[in-house]
């Protein structure tokens, strides 16, 4: 055989993920930093800067979860029920964001406060739970015959919640940078001193779980600090500080899009090192992606489909940016 | 349902055979050939079924007044069809759940049809976290869904806009915040530039 069908479909899913994180990242990002922005008028501009596309994001979502339960029904049995709760967490203040977002628009003005505030929870509960499900998966879970035989509440140590703040961080720095893109004036200066803050923020989160991962997970430090691996994946640490250190210079000029792709960067490195470390294994510690393989004839048949429907979700994702580019002004909503 | 029989029953032959099987003479097996632990609740699907075809049935009914009320000029006039249409507002949904309901528990007691019966594909969550998550969904449905209707009874209230042409773009910069669809996240264009 050819191509090996589970490392193809791992990328896949590994890539649908990461489009899912980046982009419901900057949205979710608007919704926790709605505290920090008093002003009606502003908070209108933030939900108008991502009105067009927001709903679009979660597309990924949904097409990560399918094809996980496709081609590794397995990892998809165990994965879903060991995280149920913070799954079903995520699910409920995504559900609630969601619509308050849309209702905040409706409201009269002594109903607006409150959507505005189910938006910002609902945000913040759904962004810590994906990361305190994301803690929880590099912790791994207990499997007996293929089946989750671990706790309803093995999910919360601290370490996960540590990985919970720092998913909060993360999409608040896409957020933030986001608006710095997208919005002039007043608010664009308020979100480039709170870019600042939340940058430095993410480079001491990413320090601390690069630290914290390797001591309590030893095939975690087996990965990393082996020889040939060391020379190998030290590009990813160095790029981290490279790349922060580059925002920091674009945060403190007068810059629009550049803080913004600095941060994807800085998510698609954070991500590159979590493949790292969990490769090649989809339920940690033990099963790998060619254990939690469906038939080849499943994945071949489903591959057919994805190869067709990606490209059109890329284009037709791209062009919905492009046609709302350029700079939100006050007052205007999409049309 | 115990004793097997459908009374009152309306035979159409030919039809459901040419459905399943796509030849006038191809033969499925019926209902009572599977054994009875393999079949469905039938009183469920039964009422659940003809509900959606009858709300169907209805819908176009009132697709067929419509037009023969439009071709006698009296289509904005007729009290009597203008709150049968009302009335039938929220026909589809029902008939969605309907045939929703008919095919979930038409499958029982299969999840996966022939290999794995609902019953063998459980989780091994506890019933305790089940319930409290279903508890809180169906809350968080009905104060989003309440909310939602609210909003969407307050847009009907409001009744259409009336006028055409100049009339109505002045009006719209009045009020701009009518949208023409219900619940969008901004007014539909209607950008004051």
């Amino acid at each position: 055989m050819g191509i090996d069908l589970p490392v193809l479909w791992f990328l896949i899913i590994g890539f649908a993920l990461m489009m899912y994180v980046v982009m419901d990242g900057f949205d979710l990002g608007i919704g926790i930093l709605f505290p920090f922005v008093r002003a009606r008028a502003d908070r209108d501009s933030m939900a108008n800067s991502v009105a067009p596309v927001w709903d679009g994001n979660e597309t990924w979502l949904v097409f990560g979860g399918a094809a996980l339960l496709a081609n590794f029904s397995l990892a998809y049995a165990v994965i879903l029920s060991a995280l149920y709760l913070p799954l079903v967490l995520m699910l409920l203040g995504l559900i609630w964001r969601g619509v308050a977002f849309e209702f905040r628009f409706k409201a009269d003005d002594a109903h607006r406060l409150f959507w505005d505030k189910a938006f910002a929870w609902g945000s913040y509960i759904a962004s810590f739970s994906q990361g305190v499900a994301l803690g929880a998966f590099i912790n791994g879970f207990k499997v007996v015959n293929g089946e989750y035989a671990g706790g309803a509440l093995d999910w919360p140590t601290p370490f996960s919640v540590f990985t919970g703040i720092g998913v909060l961080i993360a999409y608040a720095l896409l957020g933030s940078t986001w608006l710095v893109m997208k919005t002039e004036g007043v608010l664009q200066r308020r979100m480039r001193e709170l870019a600042r803050l939340i940058a430095v923020a993410l480079l001491l989160a990413i320090t601390i779980v690069s630290v914290w991962t390797p001591l309590t997970h030893a095939r975690v430090a087996a990965r990393w600090f082996v020889l040939p691996n060391l020379v190998l994946f030290a590009p990813i640490p160095i790029l981290v500080l490279l790349a922060s250190w580059s925002m920091w210079r674009t945060l403190t000029r007068n810059t629009h899009a550049a803080p913004f792709l600095h941060a994807l960067v800085l998510v698609f490195l954070g991500y590159t090192g979590l493949l790292v470390s969990i490769w090649p294994q989809i339920v940690p510690p033990q099963i790998s992606i060619w254990q939690a393989a469906s038939p080849p004839e499943s994945m071949g048949f489903t591959l057919v489909g994805a190869l067709f429907v990606i490209p059109f979700i890329l284009m037709y994702t791209s062009w919905s940016y492009y046609v709302f580019r350029g700079k939100v002004r006050a007052g205007e909503g999409y049309n | 349902m115990r004793s097997e029989t459908t009374r009152y029953a309306i035979e159409v032959p030919y039809l459901g055979s040419l459905i399943l099987t796509h030849s006038l003479h191809g033969q499925f097996p019926g209902l009572k050939q599977f054994p009875r632990q393999d079949r469905p609740n039938s009183a469920i699907v039964f009422w659940t079924f003809r509900l959606m075809v009858g709300l169907g049935f209805l819908m176009l009914l009132l697709g067929v007044c419509g037009a023969w009320l439009r071709w006698r000029g009296r289509l904005f006039e007729s009290r009597r069809f203008l709150r049968l249409v009302t009335l039938m507002g929220p026909t589809g949904l029902i008939a969605l759940l309907a045939g929703w309901i008919t095919t979930e528990v038409g499958r029982q007691p299969w999840v996966v049809y022939g290999v794995m019966r609902t019953a063998e594909g459980v989780s091994n969550e506890p019933v305790l976290e089940l319930s409290t998550t279903l508890v809180a969904f169906v809350a968080v449905y009905c104060i989003l869904f309440g909310t939602g209707i609210r909003y969407m009874l307050r847009l009907v209230a409001l009744g259409p806009e009336e006028g055409t042409g100049e009339q109505r773009a002045s009006a719209e910069l009045v009020c701009s915040r009518r949208p023409a669809r219900p619940l969008s996240a901004a007014p539909d264009g209607r950008v004051a530039h």
